[in-house]
């Protein structure tokens, strides 16, 4: 079930809520079946093809700037199409998740499964997660072990 | 009864930040172009003040996500100029491999999945990506390797940490820029190879005379040594920058708009340096821009993705010989105590020339802080060409019009959120 499976928590934790997808990692890591590859992206979104390569199948954390509804999750398997806008990047500097998605994709780059687990947050500043985001993290996991299982 | 065509721009895609491009067309007559920045203000001049002078690099490299370096080697110098205290040896060279590392992520990101897909005829990096695999591949990889120079001597890829007024808090391990070497011999290839590539796309040929503006050195193609130095005869110390050139508010736009205060517009980045300083560059660089048929000084700003493929070529190359010739300093860091004054720091980020001034009182703390980046520079020389290149397609579509004026501003690599700290265009045919 879990051969070939990463869990890959991106985002900076140094920006507020956009933390929540490596804090959701590390919960991961401490429940899961250790033959599943938890690890945590806080760099270039553009080198996740690096960091999913070797994996058959791969579950995505990340914040989403969703700033009325922080807390919200949405499940995406981005296997066959693209993400939708609520993945867009919040930094205007960057090369977000979603267009490193699509860049594989075209580069024929994608594991055989993609799953996205996105996290609404609201606050993008500082250090440490907002309240609403901190409580969602537990149901985040589970969405997560959700598609490890299935994998 | 005139007739007028609009054509607009109202986000510009594949640049760093928000604006639009706004140009009037009435009765076949080139009226009003407009290159607007609506990226809102950051305040990043005042939000320096108070601060300790120390802080500096680690607050103005937030500014910009894709030329922190820049940021942060104009904040250090500037303050260790203030202070009195000259880094040089070792640690100097340590700074022009990290300023190596931040051109080759920058240039490969710009040439490869920003500029080259409006001379191939796709609209975005994605989609070129599809048809050119191993094209894009290439380019991913040779950005891995100036991200990895960061990433090893900044502390991290993304807002690194590492660099500090006196010096760097950690020293590179012998066995981590082995590593890099490593990586670099094969970038090397790569970087060739992207300059080749680059030379044989349909280049659209437009010249404007220009002045050009650069930082310039008599021992190396400078990354933040020397002088500033133009192709109209402006030889001035770092210092001089507010004598020469004036910032401006315009009122279209959130950033300001640099002239040179006798003559106005001037250009800085890529083609300006290569012009001022080519005969600095590393000999592969220099022997691979004569084979693509570049010439130095050359005022057709379409030829910059060549030049920045050049300038990638000669980052790999002078990376391989700092970390050859490497010895380590015997600290990582020199001793720096604030005296009050003034101080002025300049580099030459990616984009081009970027000028720190800051003022700090005996106690270390920032009085005053003044921020010059390329893009606002440019801004009077964007526009130009915008109009140079209408009135040479004012036959074509507006469609056709759109892309060629896109791919006009994006011969500058503009960083918008650096200006205001990009692109709608709207072409008005009247």
């Amino acid at each position: 079930m879990s051969s070939g499976v990463r869990v890959i928590g991106v985002g900076n934790p140094t920006r507020g809520d956009d933390g929540v997808g490596p804090a959701v990692a590390v919960a991961v890591a401490r429940t899961v079946d250790p033959e599943v590859d938890v690890i945590v992206s806080t760099a270039d979104p553009s080198r996740l093809i690096e960091r999913w390569e070797s994996a058959d199948s791969v579950v995505l954390v990340d914040a989403m700037a969703d700033c009325a509804a922080p807390g919200r999750i949405a499940v995406f398997d981005a296997t066959d199409e693209p993400l939708p806008s609520d993945f867009d990047a919040i930094s205007s500097h960057g090369f977000g998740v979603p267009a490193a998605v699509e860049l594989a994709r075209s580069l024929g780059r994608l594991p055989n499964h993609l799953v996205v687990v996105g996290i609404a947050g609201s606050e993008f500043e500082g250090i440490g997660l907002s309240p609403a985001v901190e409580d969602a993290i537990a149901d985040a996991v589970q969405a997560v072990m959700e598609v490890v299982e299935h994998a | 009864m005139s007739e007028t065509r609009t054509i607009e721009v109202g986000y510009l895609a594949r640049v760093e930040g928000e604006g639009s491009l706004r140009a009037e067309v009435i009765d076949g007559q080139l009226g009003d172009v407009e290159f607007n920045i609506f990226e809102p203000p950051r305040f990043f001049e005042g939000l320096l003040r108070d601060r300790r002078f120390t802080e500096a690099p680690d607050i103005t490299a937030r500014i910009c996500g894709i030329c922190p370096i820049a940021y942060q080697i104009s904040a250090v110098t500037a303050m260790e100029n203030v202070c009195g205290v000259a880094v040089d040896g070792a640690l100097h060279e340590l700074r022009r491999l990290i300023y190596c590392g931040e051109y080759i992520e920058s240039h490969a990101l710009h040439i490869y999945l920003l500029h080259a897909p409006d001379f191939l005829g796709y609209d975005s990096g994605i989609a070129m990506a599809a048809d050119h695999r191993a094209i894009v591949e290439r380019g991913l990889r040779l950005k891995q390797t100036g991200n990895e120079i960061v990433r090893v001597l900044g502390g991290r890829e993304i807002h690194p940490v590492n660099v500090r007024v006196g010096g760097f808090w950690r020293l590179p391990t012998r066995a981590e820029l082995q590593g890099l070497a490593t990586e670099l011999d094969r970038a090397r290839d790569e970087a060739l190879e992207t300059v080749k590539w680059v030379s044989r796309l349909n280049i659209p040929q437009i010249t404007r005379p220009v002045e050009f503006v650069a930082l310039s050195d008599p021992d190396r193609y400078s990354f933040f040594e020397g002088r500033i130095r133009s192709t109209e005869g402006i030889d001035i110390d770092v210092s001089e920058w507010n004598d020469v050139f004036v910032e401006e508010h315009v009122q279209r736009s959130n950033a300001l708009h640099a002239r040179v205060r006798e003559r106005g517009m001037f250009a800085v980045g890529p083609t300006a340096r290569f012009a001022l300083n080519h005969e600095k560059i590393q000999p592969v660089a220099a022997k691979a821009a004569a084979e693509a048929g570049l010439k130095p000084g050359v005022a057709n700003p379409f030829e910059s993705i060549v030049v920045r493929a050049v300038e990638t070529l000669h980052a790999v190359e002078e990376a391989l010989a700092i970390i050859d010739a490497y010895e380590a300093p015997q600290t990582a860091n020199l001793a720096v105590e604030p005296v009050a004054g003034v101080g002025h720091g300049a580099s030459e980020a990616p984009r081009g020339l970027l000028y720190h001034r800051y003022e700090i009182d005996d106690t270390g703390t920032i009085m005053e802080a003044q921020l010059v980046p390329p893009t606002s520079q440019n801004q009077l020389s964007i526009e130009a060409d915008v109009r140079e290149v209408l009135r040479a397609n004012l036959d074509k579509p507006d469609d056709e019009l759109q892309w060629i004026l896109e791919q006009s501003i994006r011969n500058y690599d503009p960083c918008i959120s650096c200006a205001t700290h990009f692109l709608r265009l709207e072409v008005n045919r009247v």
